[in-house]
């Protein structure tokens, strides 16, 4: 998978300025643009201590001196690289496609597209395949070999077998030892309660868990008519139901598990979007990437 | 037992699997999705699926019911509930009854019983059973229907009329149309008052026909007989005028018959007599069992025109009433137009004439204008009443058609031989072989050679004849010395043969009249004046000639005096709106035609005695209808001459014959009671009903729970 083919170039126009950051601070040893937990040398004012001997005399603030003969140093928040790991949902639930392009083409799409936007901004990014078992998982790493590698990845998994998430976050969160964002896109069709317990593991290991709940149109609106023989994407076997006389219920339904979703999500600070797979990426992205999402409690 | 009046409706019941077609195929036309949010499918469908199972099995069951309770209702099924088989008459099947009512004079006072009799008779057939009905007077002829209450309604409302009864007639017309019938089990019923003249009992060939009939399809025969109550009958059996003819002024004896039959204990009756509505004699008469009275009352009349008579019985309390009244149509005339016809210039006219028209201190009626064989040519043969040809010797074809055709359309000739008639040409041309106007062939002349012939007269009674005493035998007081021998042979084409009035001493006929058409021819077969005797000097000639002119210019055409059965046919002069009308006033139904160059008013049949006119705005006729004289007869048939006339000799094909006389007989026949039927098919039709509400119910239910739920999710989710 190519970059230009992974991100259409229009979209990497239209992503030029937005950046992702990460919600808290994130752990690193390395200098980024990222909040660090740790406070020292950096570009942002954080504060007043004394001076203490050793300290460097550049960072004496002498206005403070001259006002109170007090020898005061700046403290600066210090900004580490971000390290983000994106999981892709490939179960066969993910390949459902009623316009033209399923919901695992989608989320690969936007996988990369994340994938590349941290990348170029020095940002570390790992990819973990998933569907009822870890198929593939790839530290976050820099540069553009890497995201090469993460593209490839991409392109070699296809959408088949069943979902259970909520394992895949648990293994995955003992992997996880530094601050970092986790970023899932999945179509969450799976056991509800069993998912929030691992988000609530991932939130507990201190992660930015972002989740990106890819819906086909369809499975929204449900414009079947008349009796259909429906056919599980994940070997659920098969259905006979008369569409107009349980669409109203099935709407209900999944409208109940969305919400339901959602709102445990943001108990738990976790940014919850839900979208279509028909949708806009870049529209998606930024959406995804806003800063208006409820900020977490800081930690 | 339950009876399907519409069966052949059962192939509706194919449209049953119409909605289980439907229903299959709707099945069939589901389509495989892949679809990826199974989970939430499911649990739908573990809540839903067995609710829409119940109501598609249910919805599905209420259409099969609904068609199948409708198709049942129109197989119109019956719940039978009479006991048909206890009695001694049984039906196998279906039941094709034809009524035939004798609604005659005669049955007047029986009405009232015969109708409950055929009411009872009704009361035995179930639903499901044909029936139709005709009367003898034809005031009632339906089509077989399967309406019984209808039928019922019909016979209700019957009434008699005063018209004849023929019970082989009667039962004719029902064997012709009991074919018309499809139930199988066949039955006519003869619905009377038994009157035995009615039956015509001696008409045996006509009744071996009848009992050929009914043998070969094979019916049952009924006969409801209302009984009478007495057999005591006084009838007004005749009225009529001794002399035919009534001149302005002229008294003239009507005479009244009063019949006595031999059930009659001395009654006394008043007779009222009736002159153009106004009452002129009243008297009690005593009758006597088997009598025949005779009255005779002196009537005048001093205007000319169309009168009537009529006379009727009062206070009798007999078997039948309809003959206790009768009447007759007068014509009152102020003159009568005759010609007398010569061949030489009057001279064998000559006593001839003045007979006609002498009458000491009287004016005569007779307007008598003469003419010889030249000037016949020009005379209009209709202005005149009476045409007397006195020994022509020949007359030319164009005379013969001209008299034929006169005395067809109802005119009387009187011809009368002498020394200059030809026999030859007369045979020839006036006869011929029957088909002339000559009554008889002339034969030789007859001379006489010592005693001169004398002439008698044979039918004192005949109307012709009235002016002459009525004595037996009594001379004529005519001798004559010559006369045409006449034969009086039958011929093959003839109308009716010839009737001697009046006949010599030797036998040889003196006197023929013979009837053509709708007039009469009278042959003498001697002259009128001295040539061959002393005709003229008799002082009965005048009163002879003058009643012969005189009967012969009575008769009517058409008649004024009718029988009920028969219509009124009045010849208009001219087409001015005439209209004939009842004794009520009320307008009877006519139409006009035409007739050998006239126009004739018809009236439709009349079936009520009584007075009838036919009037325009200046001029008025009389005309009477009287009821038949078979109705007069108040014998009953007996059980026994009934089956006798209805049992053929061959007893391998004798139908079943039945006679009842009372309600209870045919209730204990059939053992019928009037049963509640139950019309099953009302109830299927409220089934249907019902069913083609609960399936509305429920898919109402289901499409508005559909609504709601999609109302729901709409609101809930919103993209």
């Amino acid at each position: 998978m190519s970059l230009r083919h992974a991100v259409p170039e229009e979209v990497l126009e239209r992503l030029a300025r937005v950046g992702i950051t990460a919600r808290q601070a994130v752990e690193s040893i390395l200098s980024g643009q990222h909040r660090s937990i740790r406070r020292g040398l950096s570009v942002e004012f954080a504060g007043h201590r004394p001076y203490q001997a050793g300290d460097d005399l550049r960072h004496l603030d002498w206005m403070v001196y001259a006002r109170s003969d007090r020898l005061d140093v700046r403290v600066y928040e210090e900004e580490t690289r971000l390290r983000a790991t994106i999981i892709v949902d490939c179960s066969g639930s993910m390949s459902y496609d009623s316009h033209g392009r399923s919901k695992l083409d989608f989320a690969k799409n936007i996988a990369a597209a994340l994938g590349l936007l941290m990348i170029r901004q020095g940002d570390a990014v790992g990819l973990a395949c998933c569907d009822s078992s870890l198929r593939q998982h790839i530290q976050p790493a820099g540069g553009m070999s890497h995201l090469i590698q993460l593209l490839s990845i991409l392109e070699k998994n296809n959408a088949s077998g069943t979902t259970n998430i909520g394992s895949i976050l648990n293994a995955l969160a003992e992997h996880l030892t530094r601050r970092g964002l986790v970023i899932l896109i999945s179509d969450c069709l799976d056991n509800r309660q069993q998912l929030m317990n691992s988000l609530h593991l991932l939130r507990y290991r201190k992660q930015d868990v972002r989740i990106l709940h890819i819906t086909d149109p369809d499975e929204h609106d449900f414009p079947f008519q008349g009796n259909h023989q429906f056919i599980g994407c994940e070997g659920e076997g098969e259905l006979l139901a008369d569409a107009d006389r349980v669409r109203a219920n099935y709407q209900q339904y999944m409208s109940t598990h969305c919400s339901e979703l959602a709102h445990a999500c943001q108990s738990a600070g976790i940014q919850f979007q839900t979208c279509y797979s028909d949708a806009d990426i870049a529209v998606t992205l930024l959406q995804l990437l806003s800063s208006s999402q409820p900020k977490a409690p800081r930690t | 037992m339950i009876n399907f009046e519409a069966l052949w409706m059962a192939g509706g019941f194919i449209a049953i699997g119409i909605p289980l077609l439907i229903h299959f195929l709707h099945r069939k036309r589901i389509r495989h999705t892949t679809f990826s949010a199974m989970q939430f499918l499911s649990d739908v469908l573990m809540q839903q699926q067995q609710r829409m199972r119940f109501n598609n099995i249910l919805i599905l069951v209420m259409r099969i019911a609904c068609i199948f309770f409708l198709i049942a209702a129109l197989c119109r099924p019956q719940w039978i509930s009479q006991q048909l088989a206890s009695g001694h008459i049984q039906r196998q099947g279906s039941c094709a009854a034809l009524i035939l009512i004798d609604d005659s004079a005669s049955s007047r006072e029986l009405m009232p019983f015969m109708k409950e009799l055929t009411l009872a008779y009704m009361d035995t057939l179930k639903n499901g059973d044909e029936i139709s009905i005709y009367s003898s007077s034809g005031a009632i002829n339906t089509d077989p229907m399967y309406d019984l209450d209808a039928a019922r309604t019909i016979i209700r409302t019957a009434k008699s009329y005063d018209t004849t009864s023929d019970i082989p007639q009667l039962l004719d017309h029902g064997l012709q149309n009991i074919r018309r019938h499809l139930n199988p089990e066949r039955e006519i019923i003869i619905v009377s008052d038994g009157q035995l003249s009615a039956w015509h009992s001696d008409d045996e060939q006509r009744w071996q026909q009848l009992q050929t009939q009914c043998a070969q399809l094979h019916i049952r025969l009924i006969h409801l007989l209302a009984p009478r109550e007495t057999t005591q009958n006084i009838s007004l059996s005749h009225i009529y005028l001794k002399n035919h003819l009534f001149s302005v002024g002229q008294k003239n004896d009507v005479s009244i018959h009063i019949q006595s039959n031999e059930s009659v204990i001395a009654v006394d009756t008043l007779l009222r007599v009736r002159k153009d509505g106004r009452i002129i004699d009243e008297r009690i008469i005593h009758c006597n069992a088997n009598e025949q009275q005779i009255i005779s009352i002196p009537v005048q009349f001093n205007d000319a025109g169309s009168h009537h008579i009529d006379a009727e019985l009062h206070g009798l309390h007999d078997a039948i009433q309809a003959d206790n009244r009768r009447g007759i149509s007068i014509v009152v005339n102020d003159h009568i137009p005759v010609l007398l016809v010569d061949s030489f210039a009057g001279e064998q006219s000559y006593y001839l004439k003045q007979a006609l028209l002498s009458r000491s201190g009287e004016h005569s009626i007779f307007h008598v204008e003469h003419s010889d064989l030249a000037a016949l040519h020009h005379k209009d043969l209709n202005a005149y009443k009476v045409i007397i040809l006195t020994d022509i010797p020949a007359l030319d074809h164009r005379h013969i058609a001209h008299l034929e055709r006169y005395i067809v359309s109802g005119g009387s000739v009187l011809v009368s031989l002498g020394p200059h008639s030809d026999p030859d040409s007369m045979n020839t041309y006036w006869v011929r072989n029957g088909d002339g106007f000559l009554p008889a062939y002339v034969k030789k002349i007859r001379h006489a050679q010592a005693a001169w012939f004398d002439v008698v007269s044979r039918s004192q009674q005949h109307p012709a004849l009235l002016s002459l005493p009525i004595t037996d035998s009594v001379p004529f007081n005519s001798s004559f010395n010559s006369y045409y021998i006449l034969h009086n042979d039958t011929f093959e084409s003839a109308d009716d043969s010839a009737s001697v009035l009046m006949e010599f001493a030797n036998g040889d006929p003196f006197l023929l009249e013979r009837k053509r058409g709708e007039g009469r021819v009278l042959l003498c077969a001697s002259s009128f004046d001295m040539q061959w005797g002393t005709l003229p000097q008799n002082p009965l000639f005048v009163p002879w000639i003058r009643g012969l002119c005189s009967y012969m210019a009575s008769f009517l055409l058409p008649p004024r005096t009718i029988e009920c059965g028969q219509s009124i046919a009045h010849p208009t002069p001219d087409v001015r709106s005439w209209r004939i009308t009842d004794e009520l006033h009320n307008t009877i139904s006519s139409q006009l035609d035409r007739t050998q160059g006239r126009h004739i008013l018809r009236s439709e049949t009349i079936t009520r005695a009584g007075v009838y006119s036919a009037h325009t705005d200046d001029a008025i006729t009389y005309y009477v209808a009287n009821i038949n004289e078979q109705e007069y007869d108040a014998h009953s048939i007996s059980t026994d001459l009934f089956q006798h006339m209805l049992t053929s000799s061959d007893t391998e094909h004798n139908n079943p014959i039945h006679m009842f006389h009372s309600v209870q007989d045919i209730i204990q026949a059939w053992n019928a009671q009037r049963g509640q039927d139950l019309a099953i098919w009302r109830y299927f039709i409220g089934a249907c009903l019902l069913c083609l509400l609960i399936e509305a119910s429920i898919t109402h239910q289901v499409v508005m729970r559909e609504r709601r739920l999609n109302a729901s999710g709409a609101d809930g989710e919103q993209r």
